[in-house]
């Protein structure tokens, strides 16, 4: 027993310093006004006023539709990526590693390289003639850019999934007379499926946490949840810690609920408990 | 037992998406390289005095000396934290890893901007180097990715009758973990050492919250020079890029390495 | 013997650039459970994914009951195939990977409820139908994946190393049901296996492959007693393997059939030594030498026999009711020459 105590010793107080106290600080604290008392106008100003209301908005907008874009692209990368050499599959998982963490702010100055107001892109599309369709400052901009990160991510999650599928099951399939879509409807469909609900999830939850480079690329321009927390904290608006913390907390505890009912709904009565 | 179109079809696509993701990259790094690179198809014209400027920057010098000293320190308190736990857990307590699954979702549900602001509530007016706290909330942050690259280190062999043998010869525990159980891992800790490293290197949202741009490491440097100087900036995300690459064919070259006999054997564990 | 049920003429099987299988030709007759057996690597999965479609490149003809079958797709062969690792359906539970194929059919829910509870009965799994596959043991997922081929009254059912994922006693167990399946049903069954064992206990033909090529066909009396060259006289067991000259050596001259010649191969049974001079045996031929080890099989002890004649071993089996021999004791065996068969020239 010294010894287990001895060996969680760092770690416990790592988690307890880090995690654990700041977590409950931040959820009473989302109850307290700038001067320490206590009050559920925090709350009520997230209900109410309309800004706020923009920046969940906006990051549920964001967030969904590359969530959304970002795992179509990783069902068929990852499943390209299944067929390849094994040598070449490692190499490519860790420049697709690479290249999510190429995510930030890097990604975004690259991207206004690109397809900024100065950028090749734009030089491209005026010396053809073409209409300049991506304005990179705006929601699209944001969405368009959070691709980056997310296909990479959904890849690296997805590809073990495909890994994993028995090819014996296939022949298996034809063996037995069944067409491809048969197959697939009966067989790979619902085999994947609670997978590709949980890694929508991740990627969803990803995409809200991304602090860096929603701001790296568009300021304060396009206000999302945790750039309006990074706003409140260092005061670019004005400073108030405590709402910062309600939105943290709502977004902790939404992110939280989301991700366990994502558990609960996926888990099938065929998997192995 | 694939077909050539199969084979094709699954070269082009990986090609076309990974092409999609490396063509920003490629921009950045042509354009430090660029005289003058605005509103044209083409750069005007190419030069290496964008890196000669930056390099002789004494601000250069200290943000990367300040980010190779913090992401040092991480990795350091990282590994002291996580090893011992999840050597403990994979060789004694199989059953607490189910327990210890939480953490693989946590920077999903609690990301780095809710943990500043919490971190803030608390450490804002208390007497502790922030820097410390900064150092110990990315070692936090780390995490989930160190424990899996740890977890997958122990799942090749059996530990515990290894480790259980070298007592029974007569080993004590720690010269035992030493001998027996450390050289059949040091390849995963290296691997989880680099992620940890790099991800502490390349660290933005806890640094600049949480020390309010009072320490500018590479990346908050790179934010600044992005407001003020877009060849600096290039010519900084470029080495960024190098660094992750560098990185990136170090994991690649161990991994080439790593003999294909164990792996299978994990696979049916 | 009966027509070709299934008929392989020239084929040749080509995978990622390496030719596996060159212009190899064999036969199966109708109603026989037929063994494909060989040494890993020896290309006999190969040639049973291509008789059912699942190679991408083959030449040569695939004939099964008088028709070409080697353009048609998989799906349309109307063949079954068992695979080692069960290849079971995870998200379906028994019943429902049994009526897997009758639903591709589109047979009447009646129809599929009646084939798919006589099947599970058949292979002794009414009730686990509604199970999922992790939830049964290797043995009983085998069994799920034999009904759900049987279950489609293939023409030809295909196995390819049914067993080698069970343990021991599972294996013959289900080895036998097998045998069982093929018999009741009166079907064709073409089943791939390493296992000579496993091969000579449940077949009618066995046809031994080695690198890509036929070595040998027939029942396995024959493929056991008359191995038809050196390759199958190694392959089949503990036979003693000697040359000419070894057998000279020996004092023996001569076989059933004719002289021995220095530079052939021929074999002797292990279990065809005898303690005392058989009497009205023809020739017999008496060697002098030592025990040096035994090793016992359970119904047999497998000595080793140190012969007096240059450093020559001899692998010599004895029913385990006789008087066990002493080790590193004088000893004579006696050898008939009609026992001696000669497998071939040098290789």
């Amino acid at each position: 027993m010294a010894n287990r105590l001895k060996i969680f010793l760092p770690f416990g107080i790592l988690v307890v310093l880090i995690l654990i106290i700041p977590v409950l600080v931040m959820l009473i604290a989302s109850f307290q006004t700038l001067d320490g008392g206590l009050t559920l106008d925090n709350y009520h100003q997230v209900i109410t006023n309309r800004y706020y209301h923009l920046a969940i908005l906006n990051s549920l907008k964001i967030s969904g539709i590359t969530a959304g874009v970002s795992i179509v692209i990783a069902i068929v990368g990852a499943h390209a990526l299944t067929k390849l050499q094994t040598s070449t599959k490692q190499a490519l998982i860790t420049l697709f590693n690479m290249s999510a963490s190429f995510a930030g702010v890097p990604l975004a100055f690259s991207l206004i390289i690109l397809f900024g107001n100065a950028g090749v892109w734009r030089a491209i599309t005026t010396a053809l003639g073409w209409p300049n369709g991506l304005n990179l400052y705006s929601l699209t901009g944001a969405t368009f850019a959070y691709t980056f990160f997310e296909i990479p991510l959904g890849i690296m999650f997805l590809f073990p999934v495909f890994e994993e599928l028995n090819p014996q099951w296939r022949e298996a399939s034809a063996v037995l007379g069944a067409s491809r879509g048969f197959f697939l409807r009966q067989v790979i469909l619902p085999v994947i499926l609670p997978n590709l609900v949980e890694v929508f999830i991740l990627l969803f939850a990803n995409a809200m946490g991304t602090y860096e480079t929603a701001f790296a690329l568009t300021g304060n321009n396009i206000v999302t949840i945790p750039t309006l927390i990074g706003a409140l904290i260092n005061g670019e608006l004005t400073a108030n810690v405590p709402l910062a913390c309600t939105f943290a907390t709502i977004f902790a505890g939404l992110m939280t609920l989301i991700v366990w009912v994502g558990n609960r709904v996926t888990r099938s009565k065929w998997e192995v408990a | 037992m694939l077909s050539s179109t199969e084979r094709f079809y699954a070269r082009f696509v990986t090609l076309l998406i990974f092409i999609y993701l490396v063509m920003p990259i490629l921009a950045t790094i042509v354009y430090s390289f660029a005289t003058s690179w605005v509103k044209t198809i083409l750069p005007e014209g190419l030069t290496l005095k964008w890196y000669q400027q930056l390099v002789t920057n004494p601000d250069f010098s200290a943000a990367l000396v300040r980010s190779l000293g913090l992401s040092l320190g991480t990795t350091l308190i990282a590994m002291a934290c996580f090893l011992p736990v999840v050597f403990y857990v994979n060789v004694y307590a199989p059953s607490l890893k189910a327990k210890l699954h939480f953490i693989t979702i946590l920077p999903f549900t609690i990301p780095g901007i809710i943990l500043v602001t919490g971190l803030i509530q608390v450490y804002a007016n208390l007497p502790i180097p922030k820097s410390l706290i900064l150092v110990l909330a990315i070692a936090l942050l780390s995490l989930p990715l160190t424990y899996q690259v740890l977890n997958n280190a122990f799942i090749a062999h059996d530990f515990r009758a290894m480790f259980e043998q070298a007592l029974v010869l007569g080993e004590r525990p720690i010269p035992a973990f030493l001998k027996v159980i450390l050289p059949n891992i040091k390849s995963g800790i290296f691997v989880a050492m680099l992620l940890t490293f790099t991800s502490a290197f390349g660290e933005y949202v806890l640094t600049n919250l949480l020390l309010g741009g009072n320490f500018e490491t590479l990346k908050i440097y790179m934010y600044r020079l992005m407001q003020s100087n877009g060849q600096a900036s290039s010519v900084l995300t470029t080495i960024y890029f190098l660094f992750l690459a560098f990185i990136s064919l170090i994991l690649i070259l161990i991994m080439r390495h790593a003999n294909t006999p164990s792996k299978e054997r994990s696979k049916h564990s | 013997m009966s027509s070709a049920f299934l008929a392989l003429k020239d084929l040749s099987i080509t995978l990622s650039g390496a030719t596996i299988i060159q212009h190899m030709s064999f036969s199966v007759r109708a109603n026989t459970l037929t063994t494909l057996l060989g040494p890993s690597g020896s290309g006999k999965t190969t040639v049973l994914r291509a008789i059912a479609g699942l190679n991408t490149r083959v030449d040569g003809e695939i004939l099964l009951d008088g028709q070409a079958i080697q353009q048609l797709p998989a799906n349309q062969r109307q063949l079954g195939m068992i695979f080692q690792s069960y290849a079971l359906f995870p998200n379906l539970s028994v019943f429902d990977n049994v009526a897997y194929g009758l639903r591709v059919q589109h047979q009447s829910a009646e129809a599929i409820e009646q084939a798919v509870t006589g099947m599970l009965a058949t292979v002794n799994l009414s009730d686990k139908r509604d199970a999922y596959p992790h939830n049964l043991s290797g043995g009983q997922q085998q069994r799920v994946a034999i009904a759900r081929s049987l279950v489609l009254k293939p023409k030809l059912l295909l196995l390819d190393e049914p067993l080698s994922a069970l343990d021991a006693q599972t294996r013959v167990d289900l080895r036998d049901q097998i045998r069982d399946y093929q018999q009741k049903l009166g079907i064709t069954m073409l089943f791939v296996t390493h296992d000579q064992a496993e091969a000579m206990a449940i077949s009618d033909d066995i046809i031994v492959m080695n690198a890509g090529h036929v070595q040998q066909q027939g029942a396995p009396m024959a493929i056991y007693t008359q191995p038809a060259n050196v390759f199958m006289a190694q392959f089949i067991g503990h036979h003693n393997l000697l040359t000419g000259d070894q057998l000279l050596a020996l004092g023996c001259h001569h076989t059933r059939t004719q002289a021995v010649r220095a530079a052939h191969h021929y074999i002797v049974r292990p279990e065809l030594f005898f303690r005392e001079e058989p009497q009205n045996a023809g020739p017999v031929v008496a060697i002098a030498g030592h025990l040096i080890s035994a090793t016992m099989l359970g119904d047999r002890i497998r000595y080793r026999f140190a012969t007096a004649v240059d450093q020559l071993t001899l692998t010599v089996e004895r029913l385990n009711h006789t008087t066990p021999l002493a080790l590193n004791q004088p000893l004579t065996l006696y050898l008939r020459e009609h026992d001696v068969q000669e497998v071939g020239p040098h290789a």
